[in-house]
């Protein structure tokens, strides 16, 4: 009796210290099975909860985003071994799962080699295909209990370093019996996307506790969790280090780990647990931010301006911004004349004064962005592009002078010439006549109506007025986005110009996908039918790159040729603002590239405020 | 009758399969379809694309796609949701129906209890002061905007006056260690109100059969309170109680919205047929011989204008499985109406179309049941 009384009293006394934190979801997730999730049921929800419970074998640092070693204990070792690379991967020994088994390399290569399996045989699409891509990546293999070697088809770090090295592993002993079972099924799929996942045993410091449908979802800090204590440093000279005093545990890249530190975290988790709370509606998260009852709001499409000055006002709530990972962009079609030549191109784009759209139409909703990869990533973005954009820098009358001479030199001429005095064009242009003799009688700018993006409507009729004073006849028109999405992809290419917008991942692949010739086909992703061959050739390179720093070089010479180019022309993109209480919760740092909710809000760092 | 319900029946079958086309090739006719967001993920290779096609069923053509749903549909199969996949249809409704159907039901019972009562009274006062401000007050709401009215709510009772939860239909930390999920409790709260409806409906029932005025009361009376005690026992003896309190204080801001909202309609009918019943003969002979005010106001004037009330209250019961998309979206009442909202955005159309299917049959069969009751309750109609 007196035993149950003390443990009565412990289980009090601890439940009343335990710090659980709620925070808001403006959707629920869909699903918290992994398979279903990183395969055709992916959404962003899901993400928030599920990305923090599974580990990788790289990942990325916080706020700079170096890859680093996360189950590996060291870098891959990369060499080739007859047609195929071997990347050979040490892992640590001091990571246990959640129902205390080892960590080791059958994990490993169970689950990228079933992965495989099932995308081969099985049709297992969304992530997992994206991760594991059949045309690179061959099989793993295990050479001891804590090292693997992964073979791939040629170097790439797109397809190795930040695509299999980077999925998510799962427990071999607790799949494999229910992967074999769902196999002996008429739809493996389904019953794999069905499971259960309550009992899972898992890697990140969160577990599944409750999910009350329509209500919220809980998860609890595992008391076990074998990173608790490790320390994170940053170098302001690019290196990095990890230790682990606990386990012992020490990794340092990218330099000495010297001089002045950039940043330097804790791991957690240092909170007990954590409420997601499901609110539908933009207005009640808020509500219940400026209440107390949630602290920090997960919204990917972030606050709007009259949210944030709302919010500012409120005391102990913190409103933050951060740039965003993507970019908002319109299309040439270079199938179609006279959008296949570069001067037409290079004359629309010089128009176009987006630091005026974005500060003074936009009132500073929008920042803008000039290259295809976002200022935001900063590792991968090439500085000098902005400079690279046909009137950068100009005034209105100069950027109208500059069109004006582009389209001459490409032998354009007017019914009606344009002419431009000061900052105004006093004589509009009418009648264009192209180079080979054909009028130009309409150009149709395709963008998302008020309804889906105020602001690319507002830009796309800015642009419409701008060209049609020195004659370009483009008309705007303002459509539903699926209605750009058929006629660009479906009908296909049916299209002069079109305006949409891109989120992107970290590594800037998605230069080769939108822009090499070998993506040009119907329903693929090179819709201006871009066709160069210098920049097919680096382009490869890129992609077959095997360290970072000859991908670096490669992404900045495709990001030089693409803003001479001009297939897009790359607009602006918003800043994520966020807010969260200060009364309630302390995140380690604030600044990071797409907010806080793309790290999923740090749980492992996130510290209660009192 | 039976002849009359035969042939209605016969009707709702051919209505149902035409209604079922037209919203298939409605929906089946807007732009773009669930597959766009894996048309917009540049790292799928296209023949990983048409795997998933396949998974979803688009590599068939849509007319094939149409005889495939009319089978299942048939097998009372609704499919498989695309973006739930591979939840079936049935399964989300049946998870999302408790919620709306407890919600809506009492809201409606509510607001048409209410009408009722304030049309026979201002139509029994009529151009009295009782009359136009309780009709000024109804039209304002009627006509407000109602995420406006919704919000104006949350603001005043859970922000300002904190008498009354924010939002959410639960309170995450009394459901936190509960043993049981919320639908549990929604499922015994419905058998709850039934159970009472039931009761209330013999107990009428017998009531009818008593000589005195006071017997019939006390039937009434006793049954009612009686049902209703023991229901609240049973449910502290459950150990339930609190989780049963919880969802219905979230409920009380919604009820309080639509009722607001919508009780207006229902007092303007009941207005509007009393003005009419009040000028008949045998009102004025009721008021002649000296019967008091209010049972002529109740037993004879209001009886015979309640037909048309409860007409529209039982097709709008049939309504109620729809659930509403602004009020489950405002109060965070994930319902049938919020799965239309989310099915619509993702175009995920199994899910839209089998709601829409759903909705439709109640509201078909509540127009059976309306035309029943027609004959049931007015002696002058027979089929």
């Amino acid at each position: 009796m007196r035993k149950l009384l003390v443990l009565a009293s412990i289980l009090v006394v601890l439940s009343v210290f335990a710090v659980t934190i709620n925070w808001a979801f403006l959707q629920e997730p869909k699903t918290l099975n992994p398979w279903n999730h990183y395969g055709p049921n992916a959404t962003v929800w899901n993400s928030y909860i599920l990305d923090p419970r599974y580990g990788s074998l790289y990942g990325y640092s916080d706020v700079r985003f170096d890859w680093i070693p996360s189950l590996a204990s060291d870098l891959p070792k990369i060499e080739q071994e007859g047609n195929l690379w071997a990347y050979t991967v040490p892992l640590r020994k001091d990571v246990f799962w959640s129902d205390g088994t080892q960590f080791t390399a059958d994990d490993v290569v169970w689950t990228m080699n079933i992965v495989l399996k099932l995308i081969k045989e099985y049709g297992l699409g969304g992530n997992w295909a994206s991760m594991i891509d059949p045309d690179y990546f061959v099989k793993a293999e295990k050479i001891d209990d804590f090292t693997v070697k992964v073979y791939f088809t040629q170097p790439s770090l797109a397809k190795a370093n930040f695509g299999a090295l980077m999925m998510p592993i799962l427990q071999k002993k607790f799949w494999e019996p229910k992967v074999e079972e769902a196999l002996k099924t008429g739809a493996p799929l389904q019953t794999l996307y069905n499971y259960d996942i309550e009992d899972e045993p898992i890697i990140g410091a969160f577990a599944f506790k409750r999910w009350e449908k329509g209500a919220f979802v809980e998860v609890a800090a595992r008391p076990d969790y074998f990173d608790k204590g490790s320390v994170l440093t940053l170098y302001k000279n690019g290196a990095v280090q990890i230790s682990n005093p606990k386990t012992g545990f020490e990794w340092s890249g990218y330099g000495e780990p010297a001089g002045e530190k950039e940043l330097e975290l804790v791991t957690g988790p240092y909170v007990d647990g954590i409420i997601y709370r499901m609110y539908l509606n933009r207005a009640a998260a808020i509500t219940a931010l400026i209440n107390g009852d949630v602290s920090f709001v997960f919204n990917p499409l972030g606050l709007v301006r009259g949210e944030a000055d709302q919010l500012a006002r409120v005391q102990n709530v913190k409103v933050i911004s951060n740039t965003t990972n993507g970019f908002r962009y319109f299309a040439f079609n270079l199938r179609r004349y006279p959008m296949s030549i570069k001067e037409f191109r290079k004359a629309i784009a010089a128009l176009i004064d987006r630091e005026f759209l974005c500060n003074r139409v936009l009132g500073g909703q929008a920042f803008p962005q000039y290259g295809v990869v976002p200022v935001g990533n900063a590792f991968w973005a090439n500085p000098k592009v902005a400079e690279l954009s046909p009137g950068y820098g100009k005034s209105m009358g100069e950027r109208y002078q500059l069109a004006i001479d582009l389209l001459k030199q490409a032998g354009f001429k007017w019914v009606v010439e344009p002419k431009v005095e000061g900052n105004a064009v006093v004589r509009q242009g009418r009648g264009l006549i192209a180079p080979n003799g054909q009028r130009i009688e309409q150009i149709e700018m395709l963008a998302p109506g008020t309804g889906y993006d105020p602001m690319r409507a507002t830009m796309a009729l800015y642009i419409e007025r701008w060209a049609n004073e020195i004659g370009i006849p483009i008309k705007a028109n303002l459509v539903d986005f699926n209605y750009i999405v058929q006629r660009v992809w479906d009908e296909p290419f049916n299209f002069d110009i079109y305006m949409l917008g891109w989120s992107l991942g970290y590594y800037p692949d998605h230069i080769a996908d939108f822009f090499h010739s070998k993506r040009a086909g119907v329903g693929d992703f090179n819709t201006p039918g871009y066709n160069n061959p210098e920049f097919d050739k680096l382009a490869d390179e890129f992609l077959a790159a095997a360290d970072i720093e000859t991908a670096r070089k490669l992404a900045f010479k495709l990001q030089e040729i693409l803003a001479e180019d001009l297939p897009y022309v790359v607009l602006f993109d918003s800043p994520i603002i966020e807010a969260y209480r200060t009364d309630q919760i302390i995140f380690p740092y604030e600044q990071t590239l797409s907010g806080l909710q793309y790290v999923s809000g740090v749980p492992t760092l996130v510290k209660a405020a009192q | 009758m039976l002849k009359f319900l035969g042939k209605r029946v016969v009707q709702i079958v051919i209505l149902l399969f035409i209604y079922v086309t037209v919203v298939y090739w409605l929906i089946e006719a807007m732009p773009g379809s669930f597959m766009d967001q894996y048309l917009m993920n540049p790292k799928l290779t296209p023949e990983i694309r048409e795997n998933l096609k396949r998974q979803f069923g688009f590599d068939k053509p849509p007319h094939v796609r149409y005889l495939l749903y009319l089978r299942n549909f048939v097998m009372l199969d609704l499919g498989v949701s695309f973006s739930y996949f591979p939840r079936k249809v049935t399964s989300i409704i049946a998870e999302r129906l408790p919620r709306t159907v407890f919600l809506f039901v009492t809201s409606t019972l509510v607001s048409y209890t209410l009408g009722y009562s304030l049309g026979k009274r201002t139509a029994w006062r009529r151009g009295k002061i009782l009359d136009k401000t309780v009709t000024m007050v109804g039209i304002v709401f009627w006509t407000i905007f109602l995420p406006l009215l919704a919000i104006f709510n949350i603001w005043l009772f859970g922000v300002i006056l904190k008498i009354l939860p924010l939002n959410q239909f639960i309170d995450p930390n009394l459901w936190r260690f509960a043993p049981f999920s919320a639908q549990y409790i929604f499922v015994r709260l419905l058998l709850s109100g039934l159970t009472f409806l039931l009761v209330m409906l013999v107990s009428l029932m017998i009531a009818q059969k008593m000589k005195t005025v006071g017997a019939k009361r006390l039937t009434i009376y006793v049954s009612s309170i009686g049902t209703l005690l023991i229901l609240i026992v049973s449910w502290i003896l459950s150990g339930h109680s609190a989780y049963a309190w919880d969802i219905i204080k979230h409920m009380v801001l919604p009820v309080l919205t639509l009722t607001l909202y919508s009780f207006a309609g229902s007092m303007l009918v009941m207005r509007d047929t009393m003005l009419d019943v009040i000028r008949e003969d045998y009102i004025t002979t009721a008021k002649a011989k000296g019967l008091p005010d209010n049972v002529v106001r109740d037993k004879h004037a209001a009886r015979n204008a309640l037909l048309p009330l409860v007409t529209n209250f039982v097709i709008s019961l049939g309504f109620t499985v729809g659930g509403g998309i602004i009020t489950e979206t405002m109060f965070s009442w994930p319902g049938i109406g919020r799965a239309y909202l989310e099915a619509l955005n993702t175009q995920d159309t199994p899910l839209l179309i089998g709601l829409l299917v759903f909705t439709g049959i109640f509201v078909l069969i509540a127009h059976l049941v309306a035309d029943v009751l027609y004959a049931v309750l007015d002696p002058r109609i027979r089929y």
